[in-house]
């Protein structure tokens, strides 16, 4: 039997978990379960090589719904019903490190799912070997455990978010979780399936990272492993926030840089490319990246009037430490973004067209000629619009519907508008940034927009302010 | 020692914490008062350096909350309204989990776990699952995890609602007894009878504010007037007359062979008046110190708020 005392001694949050998590019955239960599921399938196929294969596939499908889809709950309730039940102050109080806490909730709460998928994963080896297949084996078994550690990581990241959120004073639904989820796990899903089923006909295939050419498998495995890792890393700074932590935004600004890193290793020499072609291209695509993780965090974080007050005071009285502590990532990301896109501006401008055209367009029809000085300044007029526009709901007395509003916002001013005005080059620069309207135009609708919308959340921010005062 | 400083504290859409500054020394049972709303919850999750307020300072035995919350933590034993229990665990599991969440790793767990149980009185009931126990049993599991590290400051919120009378009685002792330890306690509650029983000191706060902070035994909002009863064997008018002139007595009514009094003790202590009745031959058979009407005060308090609000 497991000794609970030297479990609570490593780590009382883990051994809590297991307390809740396991029992005798249990524990037999599930072994017993597959053991069926295995006869069944023994009782209904002609030949033992038709009995592996399909116990392949059941073993790996088991994997997914026992420990990846059934942990997504047990990883989510792990935080949403400490919350809900009040007990989650005991655990800010205590003094279980964030690195602990994060372990104990990444692994204590879903310790059921990982028994149960690591009996899937050893019948799955086992099928491996007897097929003589365990070199494909092992790494895919290694990618399914990364992509389970990724996927309930990011569980818990949301959950923590919705409890950011909430502020204490009511009960959060868990249904929200589970869609954005499912709905991750369903776009994540075929990526993990080809990974497993289809990169073993191209391991022959390599791929080069810095110049240095890697199988397939070594990249997808060096992939998962590096964005895996930065996950846990996010959980473990939103427990140290929860812990009261006050942290500067440094691990973020961390992640960004890696990233690129990691990314700009598959651009080196592709195709030929030369080193600064390589280095546009690679501060182009992050430069979109950035933008869209600019919105998608805006979307997702707390946009809690306080907090916005704090900033306010600590930008005010020159805190410059306060502020970074208490800054939303979407708006730390922001300058970067800036940074990133001026950068793209600046190497177009010294490539000249011609080499662009050559290496870049001709080739991969990734069109880059059209990126200006103009065009980026329409780019950052319509994410001040936008996130104005968003920060305006936010601040509403229905503040509760923001977010909604603001995808109907999002359908409304990139789509229905601008197919009201499709054959229009010079109108359609007043919904998105179109590099083939007039310069003027291009520059000026974005920030005449910015300028509105920025001028009513002004307005709405001194009157919250004058009432919450009062 | 708990210092609060000039605390603010805001939600969206309402300040819910308004320059609240006090300070609260060591042993003191403070009985937090105020109607639902008027910012009690949040001010002890402050003083928990569980919320963080927009401004001001709470200090902790020289620890600041804001800057220094994990230290807080440490010095803090907080139980909520709902108490916040782990229903799957028994008694038992939930005590040693708490130890080993709040204890350092040298400690020993086991004695800890046992002292927290008995001293709660969970004892009987320590093999129980939570979910099983009535608000009564909860409340004494959850006052075990609070106590469990032995906190220099313990803060209860509504920690008597929904208990029967035998419940309360035994949370009054118990309440007591931490404090015989040097414990710091505050106790926000509706009920003002139950914690007449065993506070020391009344903060009263409306609207987010700190209406009036004083000692239940000493009325140090007026010149340091301590409220004293005085039991004769035989009460006569000469007596009364007598006490009522010595200077430092004031607002002195009599009962039966008792007189009520107070007394300003920047002019005279208790042992000193004792010494004049003495001299004048009075047969004086007992001398206590009487607490304030909680109930009383607080209304006065309440009302004096309000008619100074209009």
């Amino acid at each position: 039997m497991i000794n609970m005392n030297k479990l609570l001694r490593w780590n009382a949050e883990f051994a809590k978990n297991v307390w809740l998590e396991i029992s005798t019955q249990r524990l037999l239960a599930m072994p017993a379960i597959i053991f069926l599921i295995i006869l069944l399938i023994f009782m209904n196929v002609s030949s033992t090589t038709d009995a592996n294969s399909t116990l392949k596939y059941v073993s790996i499908g088991g994997f997914v719904f026992l420990g990846m889809l059934w942990g997504i709950k047990s990883a989510s309730n792990s935080i949403l019903d400490e919350y809900n039940e009040k007990t989650w102050d005991w655990q800010k109080m205590s003094i279980i490190g964030a690195w602990k806490l994060t372990v104990g909730k990444l692994f204590g709460s879903t310790i059921y799912n990982w028994y149960s998928a690591l009996i899937c994963l050893v019948i799955y080896l086992f099928t491996c070997l007897q097929d003589g297949t365990l070199d494909q084996g092992l790494p895919n078994a290694a990618l399914l455990i990364l992509s389970m550690i990724s996927l309930h990581g990011i569980i818990i990241l949301m959950a923590l978010q919705l409890i950011r959120k909430s502020d204490g004073r009511i009960k959060v639904k868990s249904n929200r979780v589970f869609i954005i989820a499912f709905l991750l796990f369903g776009s994540v899903s075929r990526l993990i399936f080809f990974g497993i089923f289809s990169a073993f006909s191209f391991t022959q295939i390599s791929l080069k990272w810095y110049g240095i050419p890697f199988n397939t498998v070594i990249i997808s495995l060096f992939s998962s492993l590096f964005y895996c890792a930065w996950i846990v890393a996010a959980v473990y700074r939103s427990m140290r926030a929860e812990l009261q932590y006050s942290d500067k935004p440094t691990w973020w600004l961390l992640f960004i840089a890696t990233n690129f890193l990691f990314q700009f290793g598959f651009f080196i020499g592709y195709e030929g490319m030369s080193f600064k072609i390589s280095l546009l291209v690679a501060i182009a695509s992050y430069f979109a990246q950035l933008v869209f993780i600019t919105y998608i965090l805006a979307l997702t974080e707390p946009k809690d009037v306080v907090n916005f007050r704090t900033l306010q005071n600590a930008w005010l009285q020159k805190k410059k430490d306060l502020f970074l502590q208490n800054a939303p990532l979407w708006l730390v990301t922001l300058p970067i973004s800036f940074l990133f896109g001026l950068l793209t501006v600046i190497l177009v401008i010294v490539l000249g067209q011609k080499e662009i055209t050559q290496n870049i367009q001709e080739k991969f029809d990734f069109e880059l000629t059209s990126v200006s000085v103009a065009f980026l300044i329409s780019i950052f007029g319509f994410i001040i619009r936008d996130l104005s526009a968003l920060l305006l709901f936010h601040f509403s007395s229905n503040a509760k519907r923001a977010n909604v509003a603001m995808y109907f916002y999002f359908f409304l001013m990139y789509f229905v508008l601008p197919m009201l005005f499709s054959g229009n080059d010079n109108l359609t620069a007043a919904f998105f940034p179109s590099p083939k309207s007039s310069t003027i135009l291009m520059v000026a609708f974005p920030l005449v927009e910015a300028a509105v919308v920025g001028w009513f959340l002004m307005k709405r921010w001194k009157e919250m302010n004058s009432k919450v005062l009062a | 020692m708990i210092l609060v400083e000039n605390l603010n504290y805001e939600y969206p859409e309402k300040r819910a914490l308004t320059d609240v500054s006090f300070e609260i020394e060591d042993g003191a049972i403070t009985a937090l008062v105020g109607p639902n709303g008027a910012g009690k919850t949040t001010l002890l999750r402050c003083i928990a350096a569980l919320s963080k307020p927009i401004s001001g300072n709470v200090m902790i035995n020289g620890f600041n909350a804001i800057t220094q919350p994990r230290e807080v933590h440490a010095q803090v034993g907080y139980l909520q309204d709902l108490f916040g229990l782990y229903d799957d665990l028994t008694v038992l599991q939930s005590v040693q989990f708490m130890a080993h969440s709040r204890l350092d790793a040298n400690s020993d767990f086991d004695a800890a776990v046992d002292l927290a149980i008995h001293r709660a009185g969970a004892f009987d009931f320590a093999d129980k699952k939570v979910g099983t126990l009535s608000r009564g049993m909860r409340q004494r599991v959850g006052i075990a995890q609070a106590i469990i590290h032995e906190p220099k400051v313990l803060l209860l919120d509504e920690p008597a609602s929904g208990l029967d009378p035998e419940a309360r009685y035994a949370l009054s002792a118990l309440l007591l007894e931490l404090q015989q330890t040097g414990m710091t306690i505050i106790v926000s509650s509706h009920i003002l009878a139950e914690l007449e029983d065993y506070s020391s000191e009344m903060l009263v706060i409306q609207d987010g504010r700190m209406i009036e902070h004083r000692s239940l035994t000493k009325d140090k909002t007026v010149s340091n007037l301590l409220a004293l009863e005085i039991g004769f064997t035989k009460l006569e008018e000469s007596h009364f007359n007598t006490i009522a002139q010595i200077d430092g007595v004031s607002d002195i009514t009599f009962s039966g062979n008792k007189i009520q009094l107070k007394l300003d003790t920047d002019k005279l202590t208790k042992q000193t008046l004792l010494k004049q009745l003495i001299a004048n031959d009075m047969p004086v058979d007992d001398i206590t110190e009487t607490k304030v009407n909680l109930q009383d005060e607080y209304i006065k308090t309440v009302e004096n708020y309000k008619n100074n609000k209009a």
